[in-house]
């Protein structure tokens, strides 16, 4: 069965009716990433993309804390039950407590409030997390490094080119941004290969219309050798921007200890 | 690491790559099994090329960093926020690297490893990786009833955190089973300890862990994270 964008609604319409249950501790809720955006893309976009705000005196009361621990996990089974697309668990958060840097944009402008007060500009990170933020691109790159077998391998099973396609889709959808966070710009998603192209004037991107063509023709994904050859070139990609990136912060990450 | 079994695969890597290879380092750690840094040198192949052949080598069950030299920085990064895979081995890296590292392969480049003069910028972001990546895993372990799964889990992620507060007192090389007691005396902090205490008296058999104990767990975490956090501030 093809997922639509209303199996997406009807997803989240369920969490909002969970969450109801637990409204003497819920101050706020946030949705952000594809269904904030407006731009779901059926069967390919991940979910649950959602932050929970619990009051603070939740976490010092242990009744209504594991009272609505149950409300969320079952909540979270509802989804992984019914998601039309990748899932992952939603967030549970204290309100006032800092925000991951990554998430922080995303939560404090680019989301939409869907139960609870807006207290958006309340929210805040902290300085070691712009240190974890700016890392993030390198992390990113070492966690890709099991399937670079695939690289070389001339008939991929169909579990093998799901995987190498879900790569490509994290490196469009993500290592733009983490790429500019490197460099101390901070943009959300749907702005940073604009804003890559803009801080590296020169580079290659080209690849990453291929991705987006891969996400909408299925047929394409099932060819191998395209597949592949994208990946390499997504590699391409992702080692020329390594090497700028190692270029403009070489020498800032060696510690004064190391450094003598 | 099963040594035998980690020097089969050295051996595979540096027959096969040896002329791009600047160096191996072989690392303990605590909380995992441990892993290889293999350290390209900085003009080496293609990088993807090269770690594809690494891992032809079939590397047993150990966590493979594969880097150039230039870009031997990120052993000292802060980590990235793990889910699905719940522990980050960074917290401890450098140290386990740079101070326990054995030169398997090449040149002795662990004095190249950085590590961070203010550690508790490693406890402070070890906190928020808690909170972004062990509660909403948690809530995924509910739906797998993996109950004495979650409370392993609360409970390495306890002693975990205490172990990278001790980072701050020049303790790297704690057994894990000293952790909790060292943490008490260096940190002078009873009350983490016996929060701690708790979790690890829970049930952690099949037989016996249950939906509510692994609540219990989750609910005990929590107050860790309340109670280390003054340490990070």
């Amino acid at each position: 069965m093809t997922a639509t964008v209303r199996d997406y609604d009807v997803v989240l319409d369920g969490l909002l009716e969970d969450i109801r249950r637990m409204s003497d501790v819920v101050s706020s809720v946030l949705l952000f990433g594809s269904m904030a955006r407006g731009d779901v893309l059926p069967g390919h976009s991940d979910m649950m993309d959602v932050y929970i705000f619990l009051k603070p005196d939740t976490f010092d009361d242990k009744t209504r804390f594991l009272s609505s621990l149950e409300v969320m996990a079952e909540a979270c089974e509802k989804i992984a039950n019914a998601s039309p697309g990748p899932f992952h668990p939603f967030f549970y958060w204290k309100e006032g407590d800092p925000v991951p840097a990554t998430f922080h944009l995303d939560l404090a402008v680019h989301s939409k409030v869907i139960n609870g007060q807006d207290k958006r500009s309340g929210i805040e990170t902290t300085p070691s997390s712009i240190s974890v933020a700016k890392t993030a691109f390198f992390e990113m790159r070492r966690l890709g490094s099991p399937l670079m077998t695939y690289l070389k391998k001339d008939d991929l099973t169909e579990q093998e080119r799901q995987a190498v396609f879900n790569l490509l889709l994290a490196i469009k959808r993500d290592l733009p941004m983490l790429a500019l966070m490197v460099v101390n710009t901070w943009v959300v998603q749907k702005e940073s290969i604009q804003a890559l192209t803009n801080e590296f004037p020169d580079i290659n991107v080209e690849v990453l219309n291929t991705i987006a063509m891969l996400q909408h023709d299925e047929s394409a994904r099932q060819d191998s050798a395209l597949l592949r050859q994208t990946f390499r070139d997504a590699m391409v990609f992702v080692e020329d921007l390594n090497d700028r990136l190692i270029a403009e912060v070489s020498g800032h990450f060696v510690s004064a200890e190391s450094a003598s | 690491m099963a040594e035998a079994t980690v020097q089969a695969f050295t051996s595979r890597v540096i027959d096969r790559l040896e002329d791009q290879l600047e160096s191996i380092i072989g690392y303990s750690h605590p909380f995992t099994n441990g892993g290889l840094i293999v350290i390209f040198k900085n003009d080496a192949g293609f990088m993807p090329d090269l770690i594809a052949e690494v891992y032809e080598c079939g590397p047993p069950n150990i966590t493979l960093y594969c880097l150039r030299r230039a870009e031997l920085f990120q052993i000292f990064g802060l980590g990235v926020f793990g889910w699905p895979n719940p522990l980050e081995e960074k917290p401890l890296l450098a140290y386990r690297v740079r101070l326990g590292g054995e030169v398997i392969y090449g040149r002795d480049i662990r004095n190249e490893i950085a590590i961070d003069g203010n550690p508790i910028v490693l406890l402070e972001s070890q906190l928020q990786r808690c909170k972004q990546f062990i509660r909403n895993w948690a809530l995924d372990q509910f739906r797998r009833r993996n109950y004495a799964g979650i409370t392993k889990e609360m409970d390495r992620q306890s002693k975990y955190l205490m172990a990278t507060a001790l980072l701050a007192k020049g303790e790297w090389d704690v057994p894990t089973e000293n952790i909790p007691n060292l943490f008490e005396s260096l940190l002078e902090d009873t009350e983490t300890k016996l929060i701690w205490t708790d979790i690890n008296s829970l049930p952690t058999n099949e037989q016996d862990a249950s939906r509510e104990s692994a609540a219990e767990a989750v609910w005990l975490f929590e107050q860790v994270l309340q109670s280390i956090e003054r340490h990070a501030q």
